[in-house]
């Protein structure tokens, strides 16, 4: 069974970002492929966690998300450990989504200011040449790129459930995970409506 | 006489676009009076003998303001306030347009004013509050306010301008770090007693701080008891009894916080009965547990702003409604709050509507919430939703963004400008 490894899932979660966990599981359900969400809130949890992913031909999935300068402080302890479990997911061949805060926690930065928008991102896929969109609101104007590959794990800008509306990059990790294109599905297809729709919204194409 | 021309090109604002837009228009004339005569409303409050009273906070201002301002009448006070919503600077000078005479002069002992966080800061730069009532902290906004640690320090800075007294929660452990870290003086303090509060199965909705907690400060005013609409309040050790307006343990804080307030800035004039009665009395305020009769039938009308406020409508969904419509509006300039909430209350949706509606649509698809219609026009949902055969038990209910709100509301007809302002 694929996990879905959620580190502080109710802390690093300010904008919605472990719904995108949610996601992930409910699409692949709907692809007729198990997962289980795995909260990880103990050092305890993340030694399990990290033994699972190495000692196993299963590949899993890490979600970190975005959350408040008080969460943030709050799981300064744990960075060396999530940051393990990033590693120890990419040598696997897993795949993983880092959001907001996350991702601004990782890599070294200045934010200018601070700002609200809707982005989109045309994210080339790693070893391939074929792009898909990532969308999603960003609030901090960090000088970092909007999205960037660390083996199959993405860090982006963008916070929240960015899955939500980006399904192509959800099916991407799902693809990867299982080593074939998720199965098509009602569910799936009736949600591609909302998210053109939604998207529209986002972009100002709708008075 | 200095300000004469500008009200009145307030007021000619107000008549032309009442003329296109009934019902609406209220917040244009007040922007274009804050533009040529910004120093108005500073202006205006410096007359009132009794100063300037700022309620602020995430949420229940408006609630709260609003049972502040009939305590205060009650006790013979006369009160400048601004209607409910219209909590932005253009607000207050729509406000003055509506209330003012020519000259912008206002017959009042004292205003009372709710303001968001960020208009609070801005104003009380200009006008020292005598009293600032500070209700909570929640994660809100994020896309203005981006951090309740920033929100913290916002309010601060509000609360060290008041020149008489800060009242403060004594639940919210943000208010609680706030008073320690600005070193705040002359507080006072309410709050709901301990073991009600646990009842609240996602408790107040307040910001977490994931420090360990302070200690709760000692309260002046305390919700002791409550069932339902029905609250039992211990005021400087009186104890009252108030029917509330709305069900929902929020509406106590809010109360008690009306109370509080009411209490130091009355003084000795201040009369708990007095108080208690008056708060009994006033009917909810628009769309918070408000309900209205549409055609011959009752439907309730539930405002979602923030993560806090609709989860604790969806918490208080007691009833279990049978017909819900779920209106997410224009105002959700990024959605991403909507995907915190636990949905767990929501059993069912019967139509989807709203500018955001698709938003929506895939919030209750990925949690899993049966839903019916998803209508994008507000006004054709609105209609499909009414259509619904009458529920067996219970009314229908709404559960609306402000801005389906205010869309919602103007269509169905309810014009009064305390109703749809801004």
């Amino acid at each position: 069974m694929i996990k879905i490894f959620v580190p502080f899932a109710n802390r690093l979660n300010l904008n919605g970002d472990a719904a995108n966990a949610l996601i992930l599981s409910k699409r692949m359900k709907w692809a007729g492929v198990d997962s289980l969400i795995v909260a990880l809130t103990s050092e305890k949890d993340f030694d399990s966690a990290i033994e699972e992913v190495q000692g196993s031909a299963q590949k899993h999935f890490v979600m970190v998300g975005h959350g408040s300068i008080a969460a943030m402080n709050s799981i300064a302890g744990y960075k060396s450990r999530i940051s393990g479990l990033i590693d120890a997911v990419k040598s696997s061949g897993g795949c993983g989504l880092v959001v907001g805060s996350g991702y601004e926690w990782f890599k070294k930065h200045s934010v200018s200011n601070r700002i609200s928008e809707f982005r989109t991102s045309n994210l080339v896929l790693p070893g391939e040449s074929q792009t898909l969109q990532v969308v999603g609101y960003v609030n901090s104007a960090a000088n970092l790129p909007d999205c960037q590959w660390d083996g199959l794990v993405l860090l982006t800008r963008m916070h929240g459930p960015v899955l939500a509306k980006s399904t192509e990059l959800a099916d991407f990790f799902i693809s990867r995970l299982t080593g074939s294109s998720p199965k098509a599905s009602e569910s799936a297809s009736k949600i591609d409506l909302y998210v053109e729709e939604a998207l529209a919204v986002a972009r100002g194409e709708r008075d | 006489m200095r300000y004469l021309p500008a009200v009145l090109l307030g007021r000619l604002a107000r008549v032309l676009i009442r003329q296109f837009r009934k019902g609406g228009g209220s917040a244009l004339p007040g922007l274009i009076l804050s533009k040529i005569a910004p120093g108005l409303l500073a202006k205006t409050i410096s007359r009132f003998k009794d100063g300037l009273v700022v309620v602020t906070g995430s949420a229940g201002k408006s609630t709260t303001t609003k049972m502040l301002v009939g305590v205060a009448r009650a006790h013979g006070k006369m009160v400048f306030t601004n209607p409910s919503t219209a909590n932005i600077l253009q607000g207050f000078y729509s406000t003055i347009i509506e209330q003012s005479d020519i000259f912008g002069r206002i017959n009042a002992d004292l205003a009372i004013l709710e303001m968001d966080e960020a208009h609070a800061a801005a104003l009380t730069k200009r006008i020292k509050p005598n009293t600032v009532a500070i209700l909570n902290v929640m994660e809100d906004q994020l896309d203005r306010f981006v951090d309740p640690a920033l929100v913290r320090e916002t309010l601060a800075s509000v609360a060290k301008r008041a020149k008489r007294h800060v009242v403060l929660n004594a639940d919210d452990q943000n208010l609680l770090l706030m008073a320690r870290d600005a070193e705040l003086k002359d507080l006072s303090w309410f709050g709901i007693r301990q073991d009600i509060l646990k009842t609240q199965r996602n408790g107040l909705g307040t910001a977490p701080t994931y420090l360990d907690d302070l200690p709760r400060e000692d309260v002046s005013s305390e919700v002791v008891k409550a069932a339902g609409l029905d609250i039992s309040v211990s005021v400087a050790g009186e104890l009252g009894r108030i029917k509330l307006g709305s069900r929902g343990l929020h509406f106590a804080v809010d109360a008690i916080c009306a109370l509080e307030t009411a209490r130091v800035v009355l003084g000795s004039e201040f009369d708990l009965s007095i108080a208690c009665n008056t708060i009994s009395d006033l009917p909810p305020v628009f769309a918070r547990g408000e309900v209205v009769k549409i055609n011959g039938e009752d439907v309730e009308f539930l405002l979602v702003q923030n993560p806090g406020s609709m989860q604790l409508n969806l918490d208080n969904l007691t009833t279990d409604p049978e017909q819900i419509m779920f209106a997410i509006g224009r105002d959700v300039h990024d959605p991403s709050w909507m995907w915190t909430v636990d949905l767990s209350g929501l059993k069912h949706v019967d139509v989807v509507a709203g500018y955001n509606a698709a938003e929506a649509a895939l919030l209750l698809s990925y949690n899993e919430v049966p839903f019916g219609a998803v209508e994008y026009d507000l006004d054709l949902a609105t209609e499909k939703f009414l259509a619904l055969p009458r529920p067996k038990q219970g009314m229908k209910t709404v559960i609306f963004s402000a801005d389906s709100m205010r869309r919602m509301r103007r269509s169905l007809g309810f014009w009064s400008p305390d109703e749809v302002t801004r």
